[in-house]
């Protein structure tokens, strides 16, 4: 961990108002307690509950809105001693792949400000690379923790569903939704890790699975551990300079001793098409609360592609539709859990992108959604399957993007993949280059 | 997709401008979704959640510490008709 | 042209659990401020989410099995998705396609499915202006939903009398609908007789020969009905208003309608040019509930005896009339102190009917005075003559003459109704119940077993 307290604040003074990364800054030092995590400063991607600070999930529906209580994940931070300095910037309501739908301006990538952070977790990444806080609390459903640190050079664990507890994170697709931290480092990511994971008594849907002392974990070798290589997936959709820096780091991989095993996994393809008939209709559900009743503002004050993706999930929803569009969804769901379930039977983790591209330029998908919808295409499916996902650092374009890799595994696996990440990040330094903002 | 039905059932109010543009938007959605039709899923379950996990629940106590202090405890909403007759 | 009147029937009642349903607030919000009994999961808050309370779970699957229906061993919540401002979520977590019961019977009303959700929140009017109270919100609701059986409003209250008997029997709520704990739901057609049995499908009934009548076209709801007196009224005016419509050529309009207990009406309420289409999908946010048939059993043992069962049982073994025995069981307080009486004398089982009609009668008060006391009265009451042997001979013949089956029962081995016997002789003879009994028991051939 690199920064503490005065530090942080001196690099949001710096660079908040260049990058946007964060919508409030929480003032002040804070009393903390004694933990894993004292001294630690981090921010919350800001669809976290956080009593007595607004919490707005980049939405003008919630522009105001104080939050009434604390998120779990949030209370056991600070429980751990840890400082939030910040709530971040994100798509609205978690819907996005590039930050470019939030209400409160989009986030600019620190190593190229003309460009996306990536979505819809762009601002804790932002803030996390260029030393505003410790570390970063997101939120993945589609790959909106794994999409931004591929963009912004960080590292960041798509948890197992129900391994961190959801209650306190406003939900975008409840079933897909997984609650996650984000560090320049995959040893921090262990820590962190440690103190959030476990049985929430207010989330149903969290998991009695013990919780591993991850950072005891890491340092095994990688010897003889498969690394299942889908080559399907590196379809010409992929940028080359992206493919090749995978290809390097399997290389590093093979060096270290994983056995490459080749994999199918021909439904990979179809997540995408997957995603936006379940993700969509959990969210038409999940979002109906807002009216302005009780508070936020009403219904009128939603964007357009929260708009969108509303309408999207009630048509697949309603009658005469329900059948052909989320049953059929859930079906293909089933074949797609039992596609991962095979191929863990021949590797121990897959080895796959994160992005097909490089950090798009601000406004170049304005008039094509489509476009942003599909460069979800590698990072949609292991929610489906509830799979965890660690995404890391693996090279440079030569244009100084930022490109990373994920490596999947079964559900719980997470000491293994943060291992990997562990064990990648000791041989390679991509994940040290700062940006120069 | 009748635009215009789907926003009255998800208690949208959406401009003529935008039942065209989303029109076409959700159009091309739909392009995309329905290469699901080219999957076999006869008599295939669905999968509605993946915890694999049973019988979460909790024992009839009550908790006191998650109730909330309102500051604002009046809820007017706008008039409901007929509910008098 | 007789037209028969079609009556379905839903019943709300809500669970007397400590918590609500899916939250730890205190489920009683009897004399609270409005929304001071809220927390985030109850009040819809963004982030919040819903854990299901056991007890209530078991409670409506003890009531199910009560009802004689069939449990589910895997079954779910689902999301009832539509907007209303007493309804936080937008959405109302119920269930659809998997309830907790399904297909059980109560007399000859089949009763389609029993299952559970959330109470909403209360609107409340106050002149021109109208506010939303969500202490109710969040409180166990469950939903017994009967198949259109009833045919006249006469059965649609002895259901309704015999379905509260048993929610109080089983503790589970308090079924009270003056405090809103049971709240009705009529649903009414009318049907024109048809020459020929007929079996037809339609959307807004359930597919069932109609034992020869013409399967009505549309169907209307009632709400707002806060008593039995209230829902027979509406019904009663419904009986009319349709039989009027449909004798002069019109048919009813589908809709849901309110009663006016004010002006003896009912009057459409929400406008229905659509039904709702509330996109039912299963509620991700809690994994589904398995009941084994070992848990099942497990309940069944909790359910103890029931109204009916209860009251056949006090005719045969206490000699009680059917009235008697009706009253008596209507709350199982005053069934169980009965019995309580009839143990302190045990001795003398003649008393048991006369203890029944002071009970009945209202000749001591049940609720504030102990058994024993009572008891004391009764055997103090009784003045006995002395007859002689050749007399009570006579009598104890003709006792037996005119209840053959008593006399079976006790050859066959039910010694119990000795005391029947006993009540009857004493009635005619006056003569004291030990005598009696030492007379009959050697009189009497010995009873098998």
């Amino acid at each position: 961990m690199t920064a503490d307290l005065k530090a942080s604040f001196e690099k949001i003074k710096k660079y908040n108002g260049k990058i946007n990364a964060l919508i409030t800054v929480v003032e002040g030092a804070q009393p903390t307690v004694d933990g894993l995590l004292s001294g630690k400063t981090f921010v919350l991607k800001d669809s976290y509950l956080t009593k007595g600070i607004k919490t707005t999930a980049a939405s003008n529906v919630l522009r105001d809105y104080v939050g009434q209580y604390n998120a779990t994940v949030y209370q056991k931070l600070l429980d751990a001693g840890a400082t939030l300095v910040g709530k971040a910037n994100m798509d609205a309501w978690g819907h996005g792949a590039t930050n470019e739908n939030s209400d409160f301006g989009p986030v600019r990538n620190p190593y190229d400000l003309t460009r996306s952070a990536g979505g819809s977790g762009g601002g804790p990444a932002a803030a996390v690379t260029t030393g505003m806080a410790d570390f970063g609390i997101g939120e993945d459903t589609g790959g909106s923790i794994r999409n931004p640190a591929a963009w912004c050079n960080i590292t960041a664990l798509k948890v197992t569903y129900g391994r961190v507890s959801r209650y306190g994170c406003i939900a975008y697709a409840s079933s897909f939704d997984s609650v996650g931290p984000t560090a320049i480092t995959a040893q921090d990511c262990a820590l962190i890790l440690k103190v959030i994971a476990g049985r929430d008594k207010h989330d149903a849907t969290s998991s009695p699975e013990k919780v591993d002392d991850y950072p005891k974990m890491l340092g095994n070798s990688l010897r003889n551990l498969r690394l299942g290589w889908p080559e399907d997936l590196f379809s010409k959709e992929v940028d080359p300079e992206i493919r090749m820096a995978i290809e390097e780091a399997k290389g590093k991989f093979e060096k270290m001793g994983m056995e490459i095993i080749p994999i199918k996994m021909p439904l990979l393809f179809y997540g995408i098409s997957l995603y936006y008939v379940i993700a969509p209709s959990e969210t038409s559900s999940n979002l109906s609360r807002y009216d302005g009743l009780r508070f936020g503002n009403d219904r009128t004050f939603f964007g357009a592609e929260a708009k969108r993706r509303i309408m999207m999930g009630t048509y697949a929803l309603s009658s005469g539709y329900y059948d052909a569009y989320y049953k059929k969804a859930q079906q293909v769901r089933t074949l797609l859990i039992e596609e991962y379930k095979k191929a863990f039977d021949k590797c121990d983790v897959i080895l796959m992108p994160v992005m097909p591209c490089h950090p798009n330029r601000l406004g170049e998908f304005e008039n094509d959604p489509i476009k942003n919808m599909l460069i979800d295409i590698y990072t949609v499916t292991q929610n489906t399957a509830g799979v965890p996902s660690i995404a890391l650092p693996c090279g440079f374009s030569k244009t100084g993007l930022p490109i990373g890799m994920q490596v999947v595994g079964k559900m719980f696996s997470e000491g293994a993949l943060l291992n990997v990440g562990y064990q990648f990040q000791q041989v390679t330094n991509w994940h040290n280059r700062r940006p120069k903002i | 997709m009748d635009i215009k039905h789907v926003a009255k059932l998800a208690n949208l109010t959406v401009s003529e401008d935008e039942v065209k543009k989303y029109g076409s938007q959700l159009s091309s959605v739909l392009d995309l979704v329905n290469k699901l039709k080219k999957i076999d899923t006869e008599g295939v379950e669905p999968t509605y959640q993946v915890t694999g996990q049973e019988n979460c629940w909790r024992e009839d106590e009550i908790d006191t510490t998650s109730m909330l202090k309102l500051d604002k405890k009046v809820f007017k909403i706008p008039k409901i008709l007929n509910h008098d007759g | 042209m007789s037209y028969y009147p079609i009556i379905g029937l839903e019943v709300h009642v809500e669970l007397a659990t400590k918590s609500g349903m899916f939250c730890g607030c205190p489920a009683d919000s009897f004399g609270k401020e409005p929304n001071t009994n809220v927390c985030p999961v109850c009040l819809g808050l963004p982030g919040a989410l819903p854990v299901p309370n056991k007890k209530a779970i078991e409670w409506t699957i003890m009531l199910g099995l009560a009802l004689g229906c069939n449990i589910n061993e895997l079954s779910y919540f689902e999301r009832k998705n539509y907007f209303y401002p007493d309804l936080p979520k937008g959405y109302q977590i119920s269930q659809n396609v998997k309830p907790f019961c399904y297909e059980g019977k109560l007399g000859n009303i089949r009763i389609n499915n029993i299952h559970l959700e959330e109470d909403t929140g209360k609107l409340i009017h106050q002149g021109e202006e109208t506010f939303v109270d969500f202490n109710r919100s969040g409180v166990p609701l469950v939903e017994i939903v009967t198949e259109p059986d009833f045919r006249s409003i006469e059965e649609v209250d002895v259901y309704l009398k015999k379905l509260q008997r048993i929610i109080r029997y089983l503790g589970i709520s308090n079924a009270d609908m003056e405090k809103g704990s049971m709240r009705l739901e009529p649903s009414i057609s009318m049907a024109k007789i048809k020459s020929q049995k007929s079996k037809v499908k339609s959307s807004n009934q359930n597919s069932k020969l109609l034992d020869g009548l013409d399967l009505p076209e549309y169907r209307v709801e009632l709400k707002n009905i806060n008593s039995f007196r209230f829902c027979r009224r509406a019904l009663e005016f419904e009986i009319y208003r349709q039989t009027e419509m449909l004798e002069s050529g019109k048919t009813p309009t589908q809709e849901t309608r309110g009663w006016n207990e004010i002006k003896n009406l009912t009057f459409p309420q929400r406008s229905k040019e659509e039904a709702h289409d509330y996109r039912y999908f299963p509620e991700p946010d809690i994994p589904p509930i398995r009941f084994a048939q070992d848990k099942i059993e497990e309940l069944k043992t909790k359910i103890g005896e029931l109204p009916e069962a209860k009251a056949n049982r006090f005719i045969n073994q206490y000699g009680l009339t059917e009235y008697q025995a009706g009253i008596l069981t209507e709350q199982k307080e005053m069934a169980d102190y009965y019995e309580k009486v009839v143990g302190e004398m045990r001795e003398m089982g003649e008393m048991r009917v006369t203890i029944a009609n002071w009970i009945i009668n209202k000749k001591i008060d049940w609720q504030k005075e102990p058994p024993e006391s009572v008891a004391k009265k009764v055997a103090a009451s009784q003045q006995t003559v002395a007859v002689d042997e050749k007399e009570l001979e006579k009598i104890v013949q003709k006792v037996l003459a005119e209840n053959p089956k008593v006399l079976e029962d006790y050859k066959n081995g039910k010694t119990q109704v000795l005391g029947v016997l006993i009540g009857k002789v004493v009635g005619i003879s006056g003569a004291d119940p030990r005598t009696v009994k030492t007379f009959l028991e050697n009189y009497l051939p010995k009873p098998a077993g």
